[in-house]
């Protein structure tokens, strides 16, 4: 049989990176990754979906968002869906509704349960802080059956606090660890017989979950080799560039756009743009904010940002013994010892431009 | 470089046809009231600006001012002065406002000279001043020595950059002020702080988030509420349920009760029905059914069969008496009514026609052929022709051969021996037979010349045939049927006549005949249908007369037998329904009730409405509860917005921290800088100012503004709470300072117009020896009315 491994889905995210107005639309495209998924199974004869932990982003999602949840698995009557709660989410999460939790919505428990569809067991522990006590000595698997396992944490091989401890389950006869908890697609052996998986999250919020995603499809016959179903609805990319050679606007612009271009980056796609390289105030564009360019951008992209790693290289020699307010200001900021080197490279960038800025007008 | 040389007054306030010429240092007036020192000051400046288009008010008054009294019509003068080592000699008149400027040869420059910016306003070009700058540092009166310089920004400008390189600072009080606005936008406290705004939005965040746990516990309260009407809801949904089923077993009682009438009124109808259905049969003579439909058939073929017979006969009489009546009118239309012609007549009369025919052909024949054999003409003709048959035939032969010749003699040569004597077998034949038919020719007419001899010797046959007696005969017969005939008559269409009437008689005769046998047919079918009919309505006790009548009375009384039972059938089975239905009615119930139906019906009303009631009341509380859950959804979106802005409070802080640190240090920057720019002219203010008892330490800051402290006040305090003297030892010392930086190197005018008034002793012999420093680095023109004042 098949079923599909889901996981870190985050209804109802905040999403703070995102302006205020996208934010409710950008939360529809999360729903709207679940509902597809969905719909994948649907077209493939699918009828089993498991949703390894955080399927929700806060421990009290309004109470809109749980019901959207639990009408859309009621739609779909003919999938079960087995969910563990995760560190985002508890597992009371829909005891406060008024709505009734439909009969194919199986919810795990803060011990080991065991839900069996087709001759396969999925056994499922809900995530807590004191779960990895006995994580291990209450798993009994069956050596003749096929296991599938939902647990939501991060793996080490080996000992580590509040890690699950993949040398732990050697033998234990785990066919298919079904993680979540990470947010980017992985696959790792445990043993000779199974494999841990993490299909990482459904839908990328912020620069930290970069690239293509989606969930897996797993067809026990061939349960090592799951299928990874990319499902993603927008794709958040982060790309660096090189300043050290650039000096003004226009050939930023110009270089952004092309990165951009090669990389085939969609309208409907987030971007990141990281300025690294060296960063002189002699360069033109360094007198005005990158807010500019970023505003030139913005218009194309969903979400366009620059975010400046540069370190900035100023020849103290020029401005030395020069009557000049920099040449002063930057003295007084280097003569400062109670400041951090970050806050004097801060506090230079911004007044050096200020000063040229003003001093251009 | 700048020094006046001469001046040549025509006409100028009191002045006319004034001359003077000034050395390159110290030029002294020392002159009484009223001599005309400032005039001559005045001149000076008028000299160099173009006063009659001064903004100044103060200067648009020295042109009238000025104007001469007794001669206002020579209201001019001139100057001969060196400029960047170059003479020049400017004229101008005031009164017509022209104004000219010579070279060292007298030539006339050219406004566009590039020289002078403005002729009228040589001052500009040559000290870099405007008028008003002008009075605030050449000129030195009393009234100009308490100039202010922090709004003349350009002058200040130019008098510090003038001391040192400063690039970048003209942008600084911008940057102050964008630092001071971000300052204040991330300030925790101020009107058009950001951060107080956000804070203020956390407080009443935090406030409308505390609400949530009433809100929870409205929910709670709600939840309860709901539970306990659901319990009461079922609970008169179950009382409804009993009420109901009591309301129907009484009902069902009524029901049952109104089936057993029904029933009976049934029996009372189906039996009534039976007894009609009885007497009906009694008509049958106690009959079957089935004995009548079958009889019924049989009557509707013998009524039907005997209808048609009858009818049939009818019809036939009618036709057998249309043919006699047609055949009367012919026979009367023909005359035959008395002698009607038959075919033994007709066969006896056409042979005697055939007879006459015969002999009459005969006749015409013979006769023929005598008149042709007596033709002599004819006879020679004849002759005449066998010859030419002969000859015919003769020539006929020789071509013949002749071609069959000519014929072998072109094919010989392709022909066999054998080929040679067929050919020649055939050409032969065809020869033979040409001769034989032309000799047959020749034997026929012979034979015909033979017969007609025959006829000439029998010449008196002809006249043995008694034609005319034949045809007498005929005639006569042919008289009795109306026939007239003459010797012209065609016999054979005369004969067709008759014949035609005999035929038409025939045939009405035989159909006539005909028709009475179908007759009789149709009389034995009528006696046996009759017989028949008989039979079977014997059976029937019928009142009709006519056979279709009874069939149709018989017909009747058979419908109405098979509906009435018919219908005892269906009566019956509805009979048999409404048993079952009784015997079901009777299982149903459950026994009398203790209340009545009103009694039933009124509390199942009361307990409807309390229903609707408590649904009405679930509806409520549903609406409360998710008004609750959405308020607690928006609390918990308040919540997301509370972190927001304490995110944000945060970064305000850092934010206002970073401005308020950056503006320091720049601030700090500044004042160094100002304080390294500015020690070049603190420098040469120390050298016009000395320290003493009032003075401690002095010094000008950016905005050219004097500020000292004494040895009592450790804070430097501005020079307004210096006496009046002391005021304008300072701002002497001030304007020498600014001289020294603007005209560093150069050698140009300064203009005293007794600026020391106010001085005491001790200042003045300061001043004086500033001034007999001064110049030898300026051209001085000093003006004064007091010998204390008096410069040696």
């Amino acid at each position: 049989m098949k079923f599909l491994h889901l996981a870190d889905i985050h209804l109802g995210s905040k999403l703070n990176d995102l302006e205020q107005e996208k934010r409710e639309s950008r939360n529809k495209d999360i729903f709207k990754a679940f509902d597809n998924a969905i719909q994948y199974a649907k077209n493939n004869s699918i009828d089993l979906i498991l949703v390894s932990g955080d399927l929700f982003d806060k421990d009290q999602p309004s109470v809109k968002v749980r019901n959207d949840f639990l009408n859309k698995v009621k739609n779909n009557e003919e999938i079960f869906f087995l969910y563990i709660s995760g560190n985002h989410d508890k597992k009371d999460i829909f005891s406060s509704l008024s709505t009734e939790i439909p009969a194919n919505f199986r919810l795990f428990e803060e011990k080991y349960t065991t839900f069996t569809h087709k001759n396969v067991n999925f056994v499922g522990l809900n995530y807590s802080s004191s779960m990895y006590k006995y994580l291990y000595d209450s798993l009994k698997l069956n050596e003749s059956e096929i296991n599938v396992l939902m647990l939501h944490g991060e793996v080490m091989q080996g000992e580590a606090k509040d890690k699950i401890n993949l040398k732990k389950l050697v033998g234990r006869n785990v066919d298919y660890l079904a993680l979540g908890h990470i947010h980017q697609n992985e696959i790792g052996n445990i043993d000779e017989r199974g494999i841990y998986v993490y299909p990482g999250c459904l839908e990328g919020r912020g620069f930290d979950e970069l690239n293509k995603k989606g969930f897996y499809e797993v067809d026990t016959d061939d349960i090592k080799n799951p299928k990874f179903i990319i499902n993603s609805i927008r794709t958040i990319y982060e790309v660096s560039l090189d300043i050290s050679n650039i000096d003004n606007d226009d050939k930023l612009i110009k270089e952004i756009e092309k990165k951009l271009k090669e990389l085939n980056i969609l309208e409907k796609d987030y971007v990141r743009i990281i300025l690294k390289g060296t960063y002189n105030p002699d360069n033109e564009f360094f007198k005005k904010d990158l807010d500019e360019i970023t505003s030139y951008f913005k218009e194309k992209y969903y979400v366009f940002k620059i975010k400046d790693q540069t370190t900035l290289i100023y020849n103290l020699d020029k401005y030395k013994d020069t009557l000049s307010l920099k040449g002063y200001f930057i003295d007084s900021i280097l003569n400062d010892d109670s400041l951090s080197q970050e806050q004097k490279d801060e506090l230079i960038k911004v007044g050096l431009r200020l000063i040229i800025e003003k001093d251009n007008n | 470089m700048f020094i006046i040389k001469e001046i040549n007054i025509e006409g100028f306030g009191k002045f006319s046809n004034y001359k003077h010429t000034f050395n390159d240092g110290l030029n002294y007036f020392n002159e009484e009231n009223g001599w005309g020192k400032t005039t001559i000051s005045n001149f000076l400046y008028m000299m160099l600006y173009d006063i009659a288009n001064s903004r100044i008010k103060a200067d648009k008054d020295l042109v009238k001012q000025y104007c001469p009294l007794e001669n206002k019509k020579i209201y001019k003068g001139t100057m001969k002065f060196e400029f960047n080592n170059k003479e020049y000699t400017i004229i101008k008149d005031f009164n017509n406002k022209e104004v000219q400027i010579l070279d060292s040869n007298s030539n006339p420059l050219v406004n566009d000279c590039k020289i002078f910016k403005d002729f009228n306003a040589i001052g500009e070009t040559i000290f870099s001043l405007d008028a008003s700058s002008f009075k605030k540092t050449v000129f030195i009166d009393n009234d100009s020595l308490n100039a202010k310089y922090d709004k003349d920004a350009s002058l200040k400008t130019r008098i510090l950059k003038e001391i040192g390189s400063i690039s970048d600072v003209k942008g600084y009080e911008n940057i102050i002020e964008e630092l001071d606005e971000k300052i204040k936008k991330y300030a925790p406290t101020g009107k058009s702080s950001l951060a107080k705004e956000n804070s203020e939005k956390i407080k009443e965040l935090k406030k409308e988030i505390g609400e949530q746990s009433t809100i929870n516990n409205n929910l709670f309260s709600l939840k309860i509420d709901k539970t306990n009407k659901e319990i009461e809801l079922k609970n008169k949904q179950d009382e409804q349920k009993d009420v109901g089923k009591q309301l129907e077993n009484a009902n069902l009682i009524g029901k049952r009760d109104a089936v057993i009438e029904d029933i009976n009124d049934r029996k009372k109808h189906i039996n009534e029905a039976q007894v009609e259905l009885n007497d009906l049969k009694k008509k049958f003579n106690n009959l079957s059914i089935d004995e009548v439909i079958k009889d019924l058939k049989n009557l509707e073929v013998l009524v039907s069969e005997y209808i048609v017979n009858q009818r049939n006969k009818d019809d036939l009489e009618q036709t057998i008496i249309n043919t006699q009546e047609d055949l009367s009118r012919y026979l009367n239309n023909y005359g035959l009514t008395l002698n009607i012609p038959t075919h033994e007549i007709y066969d006896n009369l056409k042979a005697k026609i055939n007879e006459y025919s015969r002999l009459k052909n005969e006749n015409e024949r013979k006769e023929f052929l005598i008149k042709q054999s007596q033709n002599p003409l004819s006879t020679a003709k004849q002759d005449n022709n066998k010859k030419l048959i002969v000859i015919i035939l003769l020539i006929g032969l020789i071509l013949v051969a002749g071609i069959g010749i000519a014929i072998y003699t072109l094919i010989k040569d392709y022909m066999s021996d054998l080929g040679t004597i067929i050919y020649f077998v055939i050409f032969g034949a065809i020869t033979l037979i040409s001769g034989a038919i032309g000799a047959y020719q020749l034997i026929k007419k012979d034979q015909k010349q033979d017969e007609i001899n025959h006829i000439e010797e029998n010449n008196q046959d002809l006249e043995t045939i008694n034609l005319t007696s034949s045809l007498l005969e005929i005639s006569s017969i042919f008289n009795k049927y109306n026939i007239n005939i003459t010797i012209d008559s065609n016999l054979d269409e005369q004969l067709e006549k008759l014949r035609k009437h005999i035929d038409y008689i025939n045939r009405r005769n035989e159909k006539i005949k005909e028709d009475k046998g179908k007759i009789k047919e149709y009389d034995e079918n009528i006696n046996y249908l009759e017989s028949e009919l008989d039979s079977i309505f014997s059976k029937y006790d019928l009142v009709s007369d006519e056979y279709n009548l009874k069939l149709n009375e018989l017909r009747s009384l058979s419908a109405s037998i098979q509906n009435k039972e018919s219908n005892l059938e269906f009566d019956r089975k509805q009979l048999e329904k409404k048993e079952l239905e009784n015997r079901a009615l009777f299982n149903k119930t459950m026994g009398k009730t203790s209340l009545s139906v009103e009694e039933l019906n009124q509390k199942h009303s009361t307990l409807i409405k309390e229903i609707d009631s408590l649904k009405d009341d679930l509806r409520e509380i549903d609406s409360k509860i998710k008004t609750s859950e959405e308020l607690i959804d928006e609390i918990s979106n308040k919540k997301d917005e509370l972190e927001d802005k304490k995110a944000l409070e945060e970064d305000y802080k850092k934010k206002h921290a970073f401005y308020t640190l950056l503006k320091s240090k720049l601030e700090e920057s500044y004042k160094s800088l100002q304080d390294k720019y500015l020690s070049p002219i603190n420098n040469s203010l120390s050298n016009y100012i000395n320290v003493d008892n009032t003075l401690n330490t002095f010094s000008l800051n950016k905005d050219l503004e004097f500020t000292y402290s004494t040895s009592s006040i450790s804070n430097k305090i501005d020079s307004s709470y210096l006496s009046n003297g002391y005021q304008d030892y300072v701002n002497l010392a001030i304007r020498f300072t600014i001289l020294d930086s603007l005209y560093k190197n150069e050698k140009v005018l300064v203009i005293l117009d007794d600026p020391f008034v106010n001085l005491d002793k001790t200042r003045l012999v300061e001043v004086k020896d500033i001034i007999k420093n001064l110049s030898s680095r300026y051209q001085l023109i000093y003006f004064t009315c007091h010998d204390s004042r008096k410069i040696d």
